[in-house]
């Protein structure tokens, strides 16, 4: 889909629901450390919090946006039109809303036999971390022909963002455990 | 050294060639399973069908993987050894085939026997595959009954059936066996016998004889060899029948006539004089006659077993009338593409189901290629954004197999969102809200007043007030059009759906009761049972 079918799909999608438009609002931290989102309107509702609608699939976009009452404020479907500080702060809050490391390397993964569990040790974005894996068939699942999400016995996700650009040696461990 | 990597590539290249083979034939059979009409499946239990793509097929491979090159190199090293034997003596060599007619005949009468038994084993394999495919989505069921040893005595019975199938095929295996041992044994005596006279005449030597005698037994060997794989060949032949069979199966109903596009269709119905059975001598529907316009809304209604479901089944061209039209638009439905005709319509069933994947998936089952903006109108018209968006990965969230993560009204929500991104023509409804509860329901119904709106759609529904929208309401009794007309004008009648509204006002008076506050308050004419 070309950038110009999404927008005219966004023009038709605001008449559906509550898109705001990144033009319209802007994004700051209030005394309280708080995020405050000013709306076009003049409007100010602090406590944001953001819910990605495609946190796996689409993590930084169609972002609904709460008010501290829990009031759907509507969504932002494409933060990179905002302005940069209001970009940063609110893929911020997406990206703590929705805690999902990136795995870069696989380590070691190690099958308890008969037990169904498996422990990985894996390198990710945001440093070393190792996990226990339940039941492969309900938490290691497909996004895509490539992007694997795993969720750990804590309900922790993990992602694999594209299994073919991992190392050797972990794509061989990952074809043999996923 | 050269043996030895001649070796490893003739197991790789066998091994890959049976993979590739038995994976185009599993590709092949559930391609041509999808072509299949629904009364296919509807005679056939699951777990039968997923035994033959799966357990037939693997039976297939390990034949031509691991049997089939055996069978090439103990054949030409039959040729090889003949060949030698035969420079060395050839009297001789030919009473040392004396045996092999007998083999030929020892294997004749065997497998017909044997083949027997596999056919057998493999059917009850598949019924242990029926058992379990059965009772495993249905444990809910199996525990709330207490009927676990139940449902182990069932699967045991099955377990038991195949184990001494197997063991009767493995017997009749053994005494094959041994039946060819000794015919084999029998040709060495010969030789023996033979190779004994020529040497005290003295037209061969002794060093002839313990030669002949050497490659006797490397002719032997081999025979021995191809007759225990016999068993293997039977073995996936008869898994090959099965697979066969399915691939043998006629697809569909008749398209012969196929030659419009549906694309762009009105959705304008009439159906004239149409009759259908399913089976023969056992006709479900008889001359049914009703015009349908464009958009409209047809309410199905009547007891179960009348007709309503077939109605619309031949709708859905899942079958055609035994005789009789359907015509769409003016168009004899059987004209139409079978797929492009399929994809005007929209279906909400009872039992919603849905793939595993995640909503966003399910909810863009019909249209792959739709965006995010669509995913996410359809779910708000379907009344299903909000619970979706409390699940823990809001769009992305898995629904388990068959949607088992959700509620059932969940579930319902998810097929009417998907039902209104596929934006069909035609749309279905199947007791479409049936197992949910008032609330949920009345979301629901909400969310379905919005898909209806401008497109044809038959609604089958017991509950009456679910149908209180409709245009028209078409009245079954066996099999036949009882009645048709408005909710108002049936009840003038007093015919037989005004019994049926009269029945649920006394079976349910309080739902039918705010059913009816609620359609005196929008002033609709069609408001409540009583």
């Amino acid at each position: 889909m070309t950038d110009s079918e999404r927008e005219q799909q966004a023009r038709h999608a605001a008449d559906t629901f509550d898109i705001i438009d990144p033009e319209d609002v802007q994004f700051r931290h209030n005394d309280d450390g708080l995020v405050e989102a000013v709306l076009g309107d003049g409007s100010v509702h602090s406590g944001i919090r953001v819910a990605p609608a495609f946190p796996i699939t689409r993590p930084n976009s169609f972002l609904y946006l709460f008010d501290s009452d829990e009031k759907e404020l509507g969504l932002v479907v494409d933060p990179r039109r905002l302005d940069r500080e209001s970009r940063d702060i609110l893929l911020d809050q997406a990206d703590q809303a929705y805690f999902m490391p990136r795995i870069t390397r696989i380590i070691r993964v190690e099958e308890r036999m008969g037990m169904g569990i498996a422990r990985w040790e894996v390198e990710t974005d945001r440093g070393w971390s190792s996990f226990d894996v339940v039941s492969r068939s309900e938490s290691v699942w497909f996004v895509g022909r490539n992007r694997i999400v795993i969720r750990d016995a804590d309900g922790n996700r993990y992602l694999i963002e594209d299994l073919t650009a991992l190392d050797r040696r972990s794509r061989r461990l990952a074809d043999l455990y996923i | 050294m050269a043996r030895s990597v001649f070796s490893y590539w003739r197991a790789y290249l066998l091994a890959w060639l049976g993979q590739r083979v038995v994976a185009d034939v599993r590709s092949m059979t559930y391609r041509h399973l999808h072509q299949l009409a629904v009364g296919f499946y509807e005679r056939r239990q699951t777990g039968q069908l997923m035994s033959r793509l799966t357990h037939d097929t693997g039976h297939i491979q390990d034949f031509v993987a691991d049997y089939l090159q055996e069978m090439v190199v103990q054949v030409f090293t039959v040729i090889i050894i003949l060949a030698i034997m035969l420079k060395m003596q050839a009297t001789l060599t030919l009473l040392t085939l004396l045996p092999i007619p007998l083999i030929v005949l020892t294997t004749t009468f065997i497998r017909t026997r044997v083949r027997r038994y596999y056919r057998s084993a493999r059917r009850r394999m598949g019924g242990m595959q029926a058992v379990l495919a059965d009772a495993i989505p249905g444990v809910r069921v199996v525990k709330a009954f207490a009927q676990e040893d139940r449902e182990v005595e069932r699967f045991d019975i099955r377990n038991e059936g195949y184990t001494q199938t197997s063991i009767q095929a493995a017997r009749l295996r053994a005494g094959f066996m041994a039946t060819i041992a000794l015919i084999t044994s029998i040709g060495s005596l010969v030789v023996w016998a033979y190779g004994g006279k020529l040497y005290f005449q003295r037209d061969i030597d002794l060093g002839t004889i313990v030669a002949f005698t050497a490659y006797l037994w490397q002719l032997y060997g081999p025979i021995g060899q191809i007759s225990n794989m016999f068993e293997r060949f039977q073995f996936a032949a008869t898994a090959a029948e099965r697979v066969f069979e399915v691939l043998d199966t006629q697809p569909e109903v008749d398209r012969s006539r196929e030659r419009r596009h549906a694309g762009g269709i009105k959705g304008g119905f009439k159906f004239e004089r149409v009759y259908f059975s399913y089976e023969d001598g056992e006709p479900v529907l008889f001359d049914i006659n009703l015009e349908v316009e464009p958009g409209e809304m047809i309410g199905l209604v009547g007891r179960t077993g009348v007709g309503k479901t077939t109605i619309v089944n031949l709708v859905c061209r899942f079958y055609d009338p035994d005789s009789g039209s359907i015509y769409v638009d003016g168009h004899d439905l059987r004209e139409y593409d079978l797929r492009s005709w399929r994809s005007q319509i929209g279906m909400v069933l009872q039992e919603p189901f849905l793939f595993h994947g995640s909503i966003a998936q399910n909810v863009a089952y019909g249209r792959a290629d739709a965006s995010e903006y669509e995913i996410i109108a359809a779910a708000k018209a379907a009344n299903a954004h909000d619970f979706i968006m409390a699940t823990s990965d809001r769009y992305d969230s898995q629904v388990g197999e068959r949607g088992v993560r959700l509620s059932g009204g969940e579930r319902q929500r998810i097929s009417i969102a998907r039902a209104i991104l596929h934006n069909p023509r035609l749309l279905i409804f199947d007791e479409a809200t049936s197992s949910v509860d008032t609330e949920t329901e009345m979301l629901i119904q909400d969310a379905i007043q919005r898909l209806v709106s401008g497109r044809t759609t038959f609604a089958i529904a017991h509950r009456l007030s679910t149908l209180r929208n409709a245009n028209r309401i078409v009245v079954l009794e066996e099999g036949r059009v009882a009645e048709v007309g408005s909710h108002e004008e049936l009840m003038k009648i007093g015919g037989p759906y005004s019994r049926l509204v009269n029945a649920q006002t006394r079976l349910t008076p309080q739902i039918v009761g705010v059913d009816a506050e609620q359609e005196d308050s929008k002033g609709a004419g069609a408001g409540g049972n009583d």
